[in-house]
């Protein structure tokens, strides 16, 4: 199809560069600098979306981002994105859309049913008509609505884009690029200022590139090229178009979205689609501009029917005709600049419908003076208007003017209430809060003239504000054509139900007025009754006119009516730009082991673990992770294993006071540690219940290592400082993270001791001389390493620490030094069964509800001293007979499977909570006893061993009898441990 | 805690927190202007904890200047006294950084200028120092921090504990032309795979 409504000349687009692109499946051609909108009317395209409720036909109302009709979705498949307003999509080559909420198609939508059925669907219908039967409501009716109501469809795929997140600091951020907004940041970028101004456009210019203004003799946009151009040269400005400053928070930070990746069907390579930028802005300049509103008359929701800027910017930004034969219809001198541009463009005015009793300047146009439009003619599109006096008039094109808002927005959720100005019919942004100005036509300045120098003069206020020397720019001369001269009209009577407010959520007068009668009478219950403005576009056309229906409603004036206030964001951000880099397993950082390229190396399979990438076993051809495990734990306890334990927890400790920190800290004493020994210590909480467990080692006269678990190390780490800075700030004691220092390796197994006496010849590791909770610092060729005669396996066992640069060859070292044992590497799962075999508790035991006697611990609570925990560990609830208490399990049949989570309740009973006496915290298979065992709490269990129980798995539907054992299921005397 | 000299470990190979990920080359954009940023790992310099003990501040303070000629640092800064550095890592806290030694062996240096006034500890291993040079850092870094570190806000010898894509960092303007990130060594790939994913569109070196 031909461009039939391009213009011959004009415009801002580049007729050198044809762009193809697809709605609706047709193939149509445009050019570079056209809106997907514009591109859409050159070709004649008119009808491009269906209404929200009724389904009624639409058209392309604005040329901005206040757009409530014309929303498409864009490009296919995993890159669709719905609701995008085509008044904002940049074409570009290859470009694919397709209209919203029709079905088969846009031209002929069956549910335009509900056109008919309108009655129903009046304001708050769901509530009203779905009230029976209630359990209708989600399975049917909710659905229903849903289905019905929607409007673009989301892919449903996984985006395939990236997207970013980043910070912007500045001394002044100037938002909108309009003349305003180019002459503050002239004036503060040439002052030396640190500035940022944004545009949600392709291009700055605002007003200057869609007007028929002239500066200094010349077309506007000339002018705001060369501003352009300067702000680019300047090295302390940063443009950015494409930009959109949705939210202004508190401390002057604002959210701005920038579309990166928009210009094309996927984003430039190495780019992202969107970023989202944080800014930190010591002055705001808000030049945002002003948004036109509509005037409500019946019929007003018809294809052709728009605003009159719109009009005017169709003809002179893109050089297209809107329509051929127009009608301009308007409260304001505007009309008659739209009559000129609109006749400039090729379009026939066939009338110049003036609502005013008197004009201020005569016309060329025929003119109806003190005449409404009281409603549009046509079906599909609109045909032609009937004026109060009934005359008809054929037309195509409607344009209106109903007078302009500023866009209030950023100031009004800085938590700022708009003011209502009589004299501009409008609301103006309220005194400050922030460090902010609003200028030019956002504060209500819409002459030109106006804009440039409020503009300019904050700039030059916001530039010395952060102590730079500012002039104000040179401005030029502006020449425009008249405007003002507004005497408020709102909405032409007619019929109501056919007058639309808010085009995008098909809001009416008639439900306006419905509201008020049925008490929504604030306007706050008024917008949420009716859902006027609470649709993508927050009625940036819909709230005025609204606002006003209503007052006029209750018989006041509109400042007695009061106004909603504006959240952020000002226009839709897709969500994939909040998340940022921090999607799919980039969701939170991963930590690594310096072990994890040699396990990688070794064929390690990992596993997640907190944050941490831990190697979960080492299978071999064919292995699952389970008969992984059965070698690994079998391997050890046959000789010797090793076990990457670089995670732990390590925490130095320096000072003259540590011991009696630690003896504070820890609920067993401290005191009597030799240099040389390492100990086991449990924490409790201040209320009684363990906080973790591990070992602290003395390594010098002032000088320990503590360890703590993997998982709870970053609190303990906390705790620490808490008992120290807020606690007892009088022990003499330095800490210090080392964690991340050492690679650690745990080598277990009655071999082991045979593999570090060949990795350390020199030392002697003999039982006598370095036995069981032995700690030493050794070197190991020219590397400081620290030895531990400790285990977790239950075996003979050491931890070998060194610096963890050299953790991979350490481990090659030791596994060659190993090779002619069999050393085998093994993983999580073989070190959780060796415990589990062994009855050491980890924190899926400890959960949080378990106190040091309940977990076996008893003995090891020092009466001798204080200590956290002791006051609230001594409760009497803690000491009850029935509390559960730790102890081991192991099924009657040994062919059934344990399950961590299940319940145990008494044989004999039924399965009930009444009768629940426990749980199992961990199970496993051990390949050392061939079958399942498990651990748990059991009501006064220490006391039962022996006796039967029934494990109850109501998730997995088991009942499994289990004889209540001693925890210690392997080496209950530590023979091995201690050989 | 003095310790004795050892032999050079050159029997071991060193392995670095970055590994195979940051392997030398050139990624991302390739056309004129790239790489915008170089990235270099540093497994050359030593680094160490100082941890001042209970109101022995003013004893460190001068230990410090009658050894190495170095003012204890304040918040947001860093000093520098021939090769070794002090950044500021809290009110009782600083890192030191020394080029040309060991870990061990800056330890040593410490633990005799310094006696009982600190607690001192080897993080040499335990901290990687990742290097960013080139026109389009501050682009870079902007992805991930929200510290302002224009030169104007953020000059050579500052120095800030900070955070990067969620992860705790030390953020150091060593000179004009490179800023130096300081991290937990476990996190060191994680942060770098996210820094080089926020350089592909300036293009990035790796330099080993």
């Amino acid at each position: 199809m031909s461009q039939d409504f391009r213009l011959a000349e004009g415009g801002l687009i580049d007729r050198e560069r044809h762009l193809h692109f697809k709605f609706d499946g047709r193939r149509y051609t445009g050019f570079a600098g056209d809106s997907l909108a514009a591109a859409l009317l050159a070709n004649g395209v008119r009808l491009v979306g269906r209404s929200f409720k009724y389904h009624r036909p639409r058209g392309v109302v604005t040329c901005g981002s206040n757009e409530p009709n014309a929303l498409v979705e864009l490009r296919t498949g995993a890159r669709k994105a719905p609701n995008m307003p085509a008044t904002t999509i940049e074409l570009y080559e290859g470009l694919v859309a397709s209209s919203q909420n029709r079905w088969p198609s846009v031209n002929f939508d069956l549910l335009s049913v509900n056109n008919i059925l309108a009655p129903v669907f009046v304001a708050g219908f769901y509530y009203k008509t779905f009230m029976w039967p209630a359990s209708w409501w989600e399975p049917v009716y909710e659905r229903f609505i849903r289905r019905a109501a929607g409007l673009g469809r989301a892919s449903g795929a996984p985006d395939p884009d990236r997207y970013e997140r980043a910070n912007l600091h500045c001394d002044v951020l100037v938002v909108g690029g309009g003349p305003a907004g180019l002459a503050a940041a002239l004036t503060a970028g040439r002052a030396g200022a640190r500035v940022v101004i944004c545009d949600e456009g392709p291009r700055l210019g605002g007003s200057l590139l869609s007007e028929r203004i002239r500066l200094n003799g010349e077309a506007g946009w000339r002018w705001a090229g060369e501003a352009a151009l300067e702000l680019a040269g300047l090295p302390n400005v940063r443009v950015m178009t494409g930009t959109t400053v949705f939210g202004y928070y508190d401390h002057n930070t604002l959210g701005a979205v920038e579309r990166v990746g928009e210009k094309g069907p996927r984003p430039p390579e190495h780019m992202p689609r969107e970023r989202m930028w944080h800014i930190d802005a010591g002055q705001v300049v808000i030049a945002a501009g002003a948004l036109e509103r509509p005037i409500v008359f019946t019929n007003n929701d018809l294809p052709g029917v728009m605003l009159a800027s719109a009009a005017r910017g169709y003809v002179n930004r893109y050089a297209v005709r809107p329509g051929s034969r127009a009608v301009v219809f308007g409260n304001n001198e505007d009309i008659y600049a739209t009559a000129d541009d609109l006749t400039a463009g090729g379009v026939e005015v066939v009338g110049v419908v003036d609502s005013r009793a008197k004009a201020a300047q005569s016309s060329s146009h025929p003119v109806y003076q003190a005449q409404r439009v009281v409603r549009a003619l046509g079906w599909r599109s609109v045909t032609g208007v009937e004026l109060g006096d009934g005359t008809k008039l054929n037309c195509d094109l409607v344009a209106v003017a109903g007078g302009w808002n500023p866009a209030v927005h950023l100031s009004s959720q800085t938590g700022v209430r708009p003011v209502w100005n009589s004299e501009a019919a409008a609301f103006l942004p309220g005194e400050p809060r922030q460090a902010e100005a609003s200028v030019g036509a956002a504060a209500g300045y819409f002459a030109t003239s106006d804009a440039l120098d409020t503009g300019a003069a904050a700039g030059k206020a916001a530039a010395e504000a952060r102590g730079r020397k500012a002039k104000i720019a040179d401005l030029p001369v502006a020449e425009e054509p008249r405007h003002g001269g507004l005497e408020a009209l709102w909405y032409v009577p007619g019929r109501d139900k056919r007058s639309f407010i808010d085009l995008q959520h098909d809001v009416t007068v008639s439900d306006v007025k419905l509201a008020e009668r049925e008490g929504y009478r604030s306007v706050e219950h008024m917008k949420r009754y009716t859902t006027l403005g609470m649709a993508t576009d927050q009625g940036k056309t819909a709230n005025i006119p609204g606002l006003a229906i209503l007052a006029e409603a209750r018989g006041q004036d509109i400042p007695e009516v009061g106004t909603t206030v504006f959240r952020p964001p000002y226009t839709p951000v897709s969500l994939g730009v909040f998340a940022g880099y921090n999607r799919q397993q980039n969701f939170q950082p991963v930590r690594r082991s310096p072990l994890h390229e040699w396990g990688e190396a070794h064929g390690a399979v990992f596993m997640e673990a907190g944050p941490w990438m831990r190697i979960q076993a080492f299978p071999r051809d064919g292995e699952d992770i389970m008969a992984a495990t059965n070698r690994e734990v079998e391997a050890t306890r046959r000789s010797v294993g090793m076990c990457d334990v670089s995670t732990l927890g390590r925490i130095d400790l320096q000072g003259p006071d540590v011991a009696e920190f630690l003896n504070r800290l820890y609920c067993n004493g401290w005191k009597t540690l030799p240099v040389g020994k390492a100990r086991y210590g449990l924490m409790l909480r201040e209320d009684g219940i363990v906080f973790d467990d591990g070992t602290t080692s003395r390594l010098g006269e002032n000088h320990y290592l503590m360890t703590t678990t993997t998982g709870q190390a970053p609190l303990v780490m906390t705790h620490m400082e808490y008992c120290h800075q807020v606690l007892w700030p009088e022990l003499d004691v330095t800490f210090v993270s080392v964690s991340d220092q050492w690679a650690g390796v745990a080598v277990a197994g009655p071999k082991s001791r045979a593999v570090l006496q060949k990795v350390f010849p020199e030392a002697d590791l003999s039982n006598e001389a370095f036995p069981f909770l032995a700690a030493g610092e050794f070197d190991l060729g020219g590397l400081p390493a620290r030895l531990f005669r400790i285990t977790f396996s239950g075996e003979l066992g050491y931890e070998l620490n060194v610096p963890a640069d050299y953790g991979p060859a350490v481990a090659d070292m030791i596994l060659e030094a190993g090779e002619e044992f069999g050393i085998t590497p093994y993983g999580l799962e073989a070190l959780d069964v060796m415990r589990i075999e062994k009855g050491h508790v980890t924190h899926a035991d400890l959960d949080g509800r378990v106190t040091a006697a309940d977990a076996g611990f008893g003995k090891m609570m020092s009466t001798k001293k204080d200590y956290i925990g002791r006051r609230l560990a001594e409760r009497p609830a803690f000491s009850e007979a029935r509390r559960p208490r730790f102890v081991g399990l192991r099924p009657v049949d040994r062919n059934s499977r344990l399950h961590a989570g299940a319940h145990l309740l008494p044989q004999g009973t039924t399965d009930s909570i009444e009768h629940d006496e426990g749980y199992i915290s961990s199970a496993a298979y051990s390949p050392t006893l061939g079958h399942w065992i498990a651990l748990g709490f059991l009501a006064n269990g220490h006391e039962r061993l022996g006796e039967v129980v029934r494990m109850v798995d109501l998730v997995r539907g088991l009942e499994v009898p289990v004889e209540v054992v001693s925890q210690h299921f392997v080496d209950p005397e530590g023979e091995r441990q201690n050989a | 805690m003095p310790e004795p000299a050892r032999q050079k470990p050159s029997q071991f190979q060193r392995s670095t927190p970055l590994g195979t990920v940051a392997a030398p080359g050139t990624y991302g954009r390739t056309d004129a202007g790239a790489p915008g940023v170089i990235f270099r790992e540093r497994r050359d310099i030593a680094l160490a904890s100082v941890v001042c003990h209970r109101k022995r501040q003013e004893a460190l303070s001068q230990a410090l200047t009658e050894s190495f000629g170095l003012d204890l640092p304040g918040p947001g800064r860093s000093a520098t006294a021939g090769d070794l550095s002090l950044l500021f890592a809290g009110l009782d806290r600083w890192t030191a950084v020394s080029e040309g030694e060991d870990g061990p062996a800056l330890l040593h240096r410490l633990a005799e200028a310094l006696g009982d006034t600190a607690g001192l500890a080897d993080q040499s291993h335990g901290l990687c120092v990742i290097e960013m040079r080139g026109p389009r850092i501050l682009d870079v870094l902007a992805k991930g921090t929200a510290a302002d570190m224009h030169p104007d806000a953020f000059p050579v010898g500052a120095s800030i504990a900070t955070g990067i894509n969620h992860l705790a960092v030390h953020l150091w303007r060593q000179d004009e032309a490179c800023v130096r990130i300081t991290l937990l060594r476990s996190f060191a790939r994680d942060l770098f795979e996210f820094l080089a994913t926020m350089s592909l569109e300036y293009g990035y070196g790796v330099e080993s």
